[in-house]
Protein backbone atom coordinates (compact mmCIF):
# COMPACT_ATOMS: atom_id res chain seq x y z
CA UNK A 1 0.00 0.00 0.00
CA UNK A 2 3.42 2.60 1.19
CA UNK A 3 4.87 1.56 -2.30
CA UNK A 4 1.46 2.52 -4.19
CA UNK A 5 0.93 5.79 -2.51
CA UNK A 6 4.40 6.57 -2.99
CA UNK A 7 4.37 6.23 -6.88
CA UNK A 8 1.40 7.91 -7.10
CA UNK A 9 3.20 10.91 -5.05
CA UNK A 10 5.87 10.64 -7.70
CA UNK A 11 3.74 10.73 -10.50
CA UNK A 12 1.68 13.78 -9.10
CA UNK A 13 5.47 15.54 -7.93
CA UNK A 14 6.37 14.52 -11.97
CA UNK A 15 3.02 16.23 -12.92
CA UNK A 16 3.53 19.36 -11.01
CA UNK A 17 7.12 20.01 -12.25
CA UNK A 18 5.81 19.59 -15.68
CA UNK A 19 3.29 22.35 -14.94
CA UNK A 20 5.84 24.60 -13.27
CA UNK A 21 8.18 24.14 -15.84
CA UNK A 22 5.19 25.13 -18.81
CA UNK A 23 4.03 27.93 -16.58
CA UNK A 24 7.49 29.78 -16.30
CA UNK A 25 7.96 29.01 -19.95
CA UNK A 26 5.00 30.65 -20.72
CA UNK A 27 5.21 33.57 -17.88
CA UNK A 28 8.73 34.39 -19.85
CA UNK A 29 7.24 34.54 -23.01
CA UNK A 30 4.60 36.67 -21.54
CA UNK A 31 7.06 38.77 -20.64
CA UNK A 32 8.62 39.27 -23.58
CA UNK A 33 5.38 39.80 -25.24
CA UNK A 34 4.82 42.94 -23.22
CA UNK A 35 8.04 44.59 -23.68
CA UNK A 36 7.23 44.08 -27.06
CA UNK A 37 4.20 45.85 -26.40
CA UNK A 38 5.84 48.52 -24.35
CA UNK A 39 8.04 48.91 -27.80
CA UNK A 40 5.58 48.97 -30.44
CA UNK A 41 3.36 51.50 -28.47
CA UNK A 42 5.89 54.05 -29.13
CA UNK A 43 5.82 53.61 -32.44
CA UNK A 44 1.44 53.47 -33.18
CA UNK A 45 1.31 49.77 -32.36
CA UNK A 46 2.74 49.06 -35.79
CA UNK A 47 5.66 46.86 -37.18
CA UNK A 48 7.54 47.87 -40.69
CA UNK A 49 7.72 44.32 -42.55
CA UNK A 50 9.31 44.38 -46.18
CA UNK A 51 6.72 43.21 -48.38
CA UNK A 52 9.18 40.45 -49.20
CA UNK A 53 9.55 39.03 -45.55
CA UNK A 54 5.59 38.43 -45.02
CA UNK A 55 5.43 35.46 -46.22
CA UNK A 56 8.19 33.99 -44.11
CA UNK A 57 6.77 36.16 -41.16
CA UNK A 58 3.18 34.36 -41.37
CA UNK A 59 5.33 30.72 -41.84
CA UNK A 60 6.93 32.05 -38.46
CA UNK A 61 3.31 32.25 -37.10
CA UNK A 62 2.08 29.58 -38.49
CA UNK A 63 4.79 28.02 -36.33
CA UNK A 64 4.07 30.00 -33.36
CA UNK A 65 0.37 28.52 -33.77
CA UNK A 66 1.77 24.80 -33.72
CA UNK A 67 3.48 25.30 -30.67
CA UNK A 68 0.57 27.43 -28.52
CA UNK A 69 -1.41 24.19 -29.71
CA UNK A 70 1.14 21.70 -28.67
CA UNK A 71 1.71 23.20 -24.89
CA UNK A 72 -2.22 23.12 -24.49
CA UNK A 73 -1.74 19.19 -25.47
CA UNK A 74 0.83 18.78 -22.90
CA UNK A 75 -1.36 20.98 -20.37
CA UNK A 76 -4.77 19.41 -20.99
CA UNK A 77 -2.74 15.66 -20.34
CA UNK A 78 -1.55 16.97 -16.67
CA UNK A 79 -5.28 16.61 -15.72
CA UNK A 80 -5.54 13.05 -16.44
CA UNK A 81 -3.32 12.49 -12.76
CA UNK A 82 -5.72 12.51 -9.86
CA UNK A 83 -4.39 13.70 -6.75
CA UNK A 84 -2.31 11.43 -4.57
CA UNK A 85 -4.93 11.50 -1.68
CA UNK A 86 -8.48 12.56 -0.49
CA UNK A 87 -7.36 14.38 2.27
CA UNK A 88 -8.75 18.11 2.15
CA UNK A 89 -5.26 19.53 1.36
CA UNK A 90 -4.49 17.67 -1.51
CA UNK A 91 -7.55 18.18 -2.83
CA UNK A 92 -6.96 22.10 -2.39
CA UNK A 93 -3.41 21.45 -4.36
CA UNK A 94 -5.10 19.77 -6.94
CA UNK A 95 -7.79 23.04 -7.31
CA UNK A 96 -4.94 25.48 -7.14
CA UNK A 97 -2.61 23.81 -9.57
CA UNK A 98 -5.67 23.40 -12.01
CA UNK A 99 -6.59 26.72 -12.09
CA UNK A 100 -3.33 28.22 -11.99
CA UNK A 101 -2.80 25.70 -15.47
CA UNK A 102 -6.05 25.20 -17.22
CA UNK A 103 -8.81 27.67 -15.09
CA UNK A 104 -10.76 30.02 -17.11
CA UNK A 105 -9.08 33.59 -16.10
CA UNK A 106 -5.70 34.40 -15.59
CA UNK A 107 -4.25 30.68 -16.66
CA UNK A 108 -1.91 29.18 -19.11
CA UNK A 109 -4.90 28.07 -21.00
CA UNK A 110 -6.69 31.35 -21.27
CA UNK A 111 -3.22 32.70 -22.35
CA UNK A 112 -2.85 30.04 -24.67
CA UNK A 113 -5.91 30.36 -25.99
CA UNK A 114 -5.51 34.46 -26.16
CA UNK A 115 -2.27 33.58 -28.20
CA UNK A 116 -4.09 31.66 -30.68
CA UNK A 117 -7.02 34.22 -31.12
CA UNK A 118 -3.78 36.70 -31.63
CA UNK A 119 -1.61 34.72 -34.18
CA UNK A 120 -4.96 33.64 -36.40
CA UNK A 121 -6.14 37.49 -36.30
CA UNK A 122 -2.06 38.25 -37.27
CA UNK A 123 -1.94 35.74 -40.01
CA UNK A 124 -5.24 36.49 -41.65
CA UNK A 125 -4.19 40.35 -42.03
CA UNK A 126 -0.97 39.60 -43.34
CA UNK A 127 -2.48 37.63 -45.79
CA UNK A 128 -4.91 40.37 -46.84
CA UNK A 129 -2.39 42.90 -46.65
CA UNK A 130 0.22 41.03 -49.04
CA UNK A 131 -2.97 39.71 -51.18
CA UNK A 132 -3.31 43.74 -51.38
CA UNK A 133 0.18 44.51 -51.96
CA UNK A 134 0.54 41.73 -55.05
CA UNK A 135 -2.57 43.17 -56.83
CA UNK A 136 -1.09 46.54 -56.78
CA UNK A 137 1.79 45.31 -58.16
CA UNK A 138 0.46 43.51 -60.90
CA UNK A 139 -1.42 46.87 -62.02
CA UNK A 140 1.73 48.91 -62.06
CA UNK A 141 3.36 46.56 -64.37
CA UNK A 142 2.80 47.48 -68.05
CA UNK A 143 1.30 45.41 -70.51
CA UNK A 144 3.36 42.97 -72.53
CA UNK A 145 2.45 45.21 -75.71
CA UNK A 146 4.42 48.49 -74.92
CA UNK A 147 7.89 46.38 -73.33
CA UNK A 148 10.56 46.98 -75.29
CA UNK B 1 13.30 51.59 -73.21
CA UNK B 2 14.08 50.57 -69.52
CA UNK B 3 10.86 48.69 -67.70
CA UNK B 4 11.29 50.66 -64.43
CA UNK B 5 8.87 48.78 -61.41
CA UNK B 6 8.03 50.92 -59.01
CA UNK B 7 8.63 48.89 -55.85
CA UNK B 8 7.00 50.32 -52.82
CA UNK B 9 7.21 49.25 -49.57
CA UNK B 10 4.41 48.67 -47.44
CA UNK B 11 3.65 49.24 -43.94
CA UNK B 12 1.63 46.91 -42.75
CA UNK B 13 -0.13 46.66 -39.42
CA UNK B 14 1.03 44.04 -37.37
CA UNK B 15 -1.68 42.96 -34.22
CA UNK B 16 0.81 43.02 -31.29
CA UNK B 17 0.93 39.82 -29.28
CA UNK B 18 0.64 41.35 -25.77
CA UNK B 19 -0.66 39.32 -23.38
CA UNK B 20 -0.09 41.19 -20.52
CA UNK B 21 -0.22 39.86 -17.25
CA UNK B 22 -0.94 35.85 -18.98
CA UNK B 23 -0.15 33.55 -16.16
CA UNK B 24 -0.52 35.90 -12.93
CA UNK B 25 -2.94 36.69 -10.00
CA UNK B 26 -4.54 33.33 -10.57
CA UNK B 27 -7.87 33.92 -8.30
CA UNK B 28 -8.58 31.19 -5.13
CA UNK B 29 -11.10 28.93 -6.04
CA UNK B 30 -12.85 26.15 -7.03
CA UNK B 31 -13.31 24.22 -10.56
CA UNK B 32 -16.36 23.13 -11.25
CA UNK B 33 -16.79 19.65 -11.99
CA UNK B 34 -19.83 19.87 -13.98
CA UNK B 35 -20.50 23.02 -15.92
CA UNK B 36 -23.12 24.56 -17.85
CA UNK B 37 -21.77 23.12 -21.20
CA UNK B 38 -23.66 21.52 -23.68
CA UNK B 39 -22.68 17.50 -23.83
CA UNK B 40 -19.87 16.32 -26.51
CA UNK B 41 -20.84 14.74 -29.82
CA UNK B 42 -20.83 11.44 -29.84
CA UNK B 43 -23.47 8.63 -28.28
CA UNK B 44 -23.93 8.22 -24.13
CA UNK B 45 -22.14 5.26 -23.16
CA UNK B 46 -25.02 2.50 -22.40
CA UNK B 47 -24.48 0.14 -19.58
CA UNK B 48 -21.44 -1.81 -19.45
CA UNK B 49 -19.24 -3.38 -17.22
CA UNK B 50 -16.59 -1.47 -15.51
CA UNK B 51 -12.91 -2.16 -14.96
CA UNK B 52 -12.95 -2.16 -11.53
CA UNK B 53 -11.12 1.37 -11.47
CA UNK B 54 -13.35 4.11 -10.35
CA UNK B 55 -16.73 4.22 -12.84
CA UNK B 56 -14.34 3.27 -16.12
CA UNK B 57 -16.46 0.82 -18.28
CA UNK B 58 -14.26 -2.11 -18.87
CA UNK B 59 -12.46 -2.33 -22.48
CA UNK B 60 -13.41 -5.60 -24.61
CA UNK B 61 -11.13 -6.23 -27.83
CA UNK B 62 -8.03 -4.92 -25.61
CA UNK B 63 -5.02 -3.48 -27.98
CA UNK B 64 -1.86 -2.72 -26.98
CA UNK B 65 0.12 0.30 -27.31
CA UNK B 66 3.23 -0.17 -25.48
CA UNK B 67 5.37 -1.19 -28.32
CA UNK B 68 4.13 1.67 -30.53
CA UNK B 69 5.58 5.28 -30.44
CA UNK B 70 2.95 8.09 -31.17
CA UNK B 71 4.54 9.65 -34.24
CA UNK B 72 4.23 5.48 -35.90
CA UNK B 73 0.66 5.43 -34.82
CA UNK B 74 -0.52 6.71 -37.90
CA UNK B 75 0.92 5.38 -41.86
CA UNK B 76 2.00 7.75 -43.82
CA UNK B 77 -0.99 6.90 -45.72
CA UNK B 78 -3.39 7.75 -43.62
CA UNK B 79 -1.50 11.13 -42.93
CA UNK B 80 -2.41 12.03 -46.52
CA UNK B 81 -5.53 10.56 -46.35
CA UNK B 82 -6.04 13.11 -43.28
CA UNK B 83 -5.03 15.75 -45.53
CA UNK B 84 -2.29 16.63 -43.22
CA UNK B 85 0.38 18.79 -43.70
CA UNK B 86 3.38 15.65 -43.53
CA UNK B 87 6.01 18.01 -42.63
CA UNK B 88 4.31 19.14 -39.82
CA UNK B 89 4.75 16.32 -37.44
CA UNK B 90 5.79 17.02 -33.98
CA UNK B 91 6.91 15.04 -30.95
CA UNK B 92 5.30 16.15 -27.72
CA UNK B 93 6.67 15.58 -24.73
CA UNK B 94 4.26 14.52 -22.27
CA UNK B 95 3.22 14.27 -18.17
CA UNK B 96 3.34 10.51 -17.00
CA UNK B 97 1.60 8.28 -17.63
CA UNK B 98 1.71 9.16 -20.86
CA UNK B 99 4.87 8.35 -23.12
CA UNK B 100 5.93 10.52 -26.23
CA UNK B 101 3.10 12.23 -28.01
CA UNK B 102 2.96 12.91 -31.52
CA UNK B 103 0.89 16.48 -33.57
CA UNK B 104 0.70 17.44 -36.83
CA UNK B 105 -1.14 20.11 -38.63
CA UNK B 106 -3.06 20.90 -41.55
CA UNK B 107 -1.24 22.70 -44.49
CA UNK B 108 -3.68 25.59 -44.03
CA UNK B 109 -3.56 25.67 -40.71
CA UNK B 110 -6.70 25.62 -40.00
CA UNK B 111 -6.59 22.22 -37.41
CA UNK B 112 -4.45 20.35 -35.77
CA UNK B 113 -4.00 16.63 -33.72
CA UNK B 114 -2.22 15.48 -30.94
CA UNK B 115 -2.24 12.59 -29.33
CA UNK B 116 -0.24 9.87 -27.43
CA UNK B 117 -0.75 6.91 -25.00
CA UNK B 118 -0.57 6.16 -20.99
CA UNK B 119 0.11 3.46 -19.12
CA UNK B 120 -3.10 3.77 -17.13
CA UNK B 121 -6.71 2.97 -17.85
CA UNK B 122 -9.28 5.46 -17.97
CA UNK B 123 -9.83 4.55 -14.34
CA UNK B 124 -7.42 6.97 -13.75
CA UNK B 125 -8.87 9.47 -15.66
CA UNK B 126 -12.43 8.48 -13.66
CA UNK B 127 -10.41 9.53 -10.59
CA UNK B 128 -9.56 12.77 -11.78
CA UNK B 129 -12.54 13.89 -13.10
CA UNK B 130 -13.31 16.62 -10.59
CA UNK B 131 -10.11 18.38 -12.86
CA UNK B 132 -12.24 18.49 -15.36
CA UNK B 133 -15.37 21.17 -16.44
CA UNK B 134 -16.50 18.97 -19.18
CA UNK B 135 -16.71 15.22 -18.52
CA UNK B 136 -18.49 13.54 -21.11
CA UNK B 137 -18.49 9.69 -20.73
CA UNK B 138 -19.46 8.47 -24.76
CA UNK B 139 -18.71 4.98 -26.85
CA UNK B 140 -15.73 5.76 -29.96
CA UNK B 141 -16.52 2.87 -32.28
CA UNK B 142 -17.44 0.17 -29.24
CA UNK B 143 -14.98 1.42 -26.80
CA UNK B 144 -15.46 3.53 -23.65
CA UNK B 145 -14.50 7.05 -24.08
CA UNK B 146 -14.46 10.25 -22.31
CA UNK B 147 -14.72 14.04 -23.46
CA UNK B 148 -12.86 15.68 -21.18
CA UNK B 149 -11.68 19.41 -21.04
CA UNK B 150 -10.72 21.44 -17.80
CA UNK B 151 -12.41 24.24 -19.47
CA UNK B 152 -14.71 23.89 -21.99
CA UNK B 153 -13.93 24.86 -25.93
CA UNK B 154 -16.78 23.96 -28.22
CA UNK B 155 -14.32 24.35 -31.04
CA UNK B 156 -11.63 21.65 -29.83
CA UNK B 157 -12.39 18.24 -28.88
CA UNK B 158 -10.00 16.22 -25.88
CA UNK B 159 -10.97 12.87 -25.94
CA UNK B 160 -9.46 10.15 -24.00
CA UNK B 161 -10.24 6.46 -25.04
CA UNK B 162 -9.77 3.09 -23.50
CA UNK B 163 -7.41 0.66 -25.35
CA UNK B 164 -6.96 -2.16 -22.49
CA UNK B 165 -8.23 -1.45 -18.97
CA UNK B 166 -4.16 -0.27 -18.10
CA UNK B 167 -4.16 1.50 -21.40
CA UNK B 168 -5.50 4.55 -22.68
CA UNK B 169 -5.07 6.81 -26.00
CA UNK B 170 -5.34 10.68 -25.89
CA UNK B 171 -6.55 12.41 -28.94
CA UNK B 172 -6.91 16.31 -29.18
CA UNK B 173 -8.19 17.86 -32.39
CA UNK B 174 -8.12 21.75 -32.26
CA UNK B 175 -9.98 23.72 -34.80
CA UNK B 176 -9.59 27.61 -35.63
CA UNK B 177 -11.98 28.29 -38.08
CA UNK B 178 -11.22 31.49 -38.69
CA UNK B 179 -7.75 30.29 -40.94
CA UNK B 180 -9.89 27.40 -43.06
CA UNK B 181 -10.93 28.58 -46.53
CA UNK B 182 -13.95 25.94 -46.34
CA UNK B 183 -15.66 25.32 -43.46
CA UNK B 184 -14.11 23.19 -41.07
CA UNK B 185 -15.75 19.42 -39.28
CA UNK B 186 -16.58 19.68 -35.77
CA UNK B 187 -13.50 18.54 -34.32
CA UNK B 188 -15.36 15.61 -32.51
CA UNK B 189 -16.09 14.62 -35.78
CA UNK B 190 -12.88 14.39 -37.15
CA UNK B 191 -11.09 12.95 -33.79
CA UNK B 192 -13.24 9.71 -34.00
CA UNK B 193 -11.87 9.55 -37.56
CA UNK B 194 -8.14 9.59 -36.45
CA UNK B 195 -9.08 7.52 -33.38
CA UNK B 196 -10.46 5.14 -35.29
CA UNK B 197 -6.89 5.13 -37.52
CA UNK B 198 -4.64 4.67 -34.68
CA UNK B 199 -6.25 2.06 -32.66
CA UNK B 200 -7.02 0.13 -36.13
CA UNK B 201 -3.08 0.12 -36.04
CA UNK B 202 -2.40 -1.08 -32.46
CA UNK B 203 -1.68 -4.91 -32.24
CA UNK B 204 -4.10 -7.13 -30.32
CA UNK B 205 -3.52 -7.23 -26.30
CA UNK B 206 -1.85 -10.27 -25.58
Amino acid sequence: MAGIIHGVEGIWDAAVSAVTRVVERVQYRANQQQQVAEYTQASGERFRIEPADVPQVIADLRSALDKVRDIRTQAQAIAFTPAPGSDEVSRNAVRQIGQMAMGSEGSLKAALDAYEIEIVKTINKLEADLRAYLRTEELNVPPASVWP
Amino acid sequence: MALSVIRRTTLVGVTVLALASACTGTEPGSPSPTGDVPPASGAPTSAVPTSGAGDAPAVSDPRDASATTACEALTAAQVGELALNAGSRRELTLPRPFAQGCAWTSPDSAWSVGFGFASEGLGTLYRARDNFQHFEPRDLDGRPAVDAQTVYNAEDCYTYVGLADDQTLYVNVDNSPALADTPLPPACERLDTIAKMIIGNLPPLK
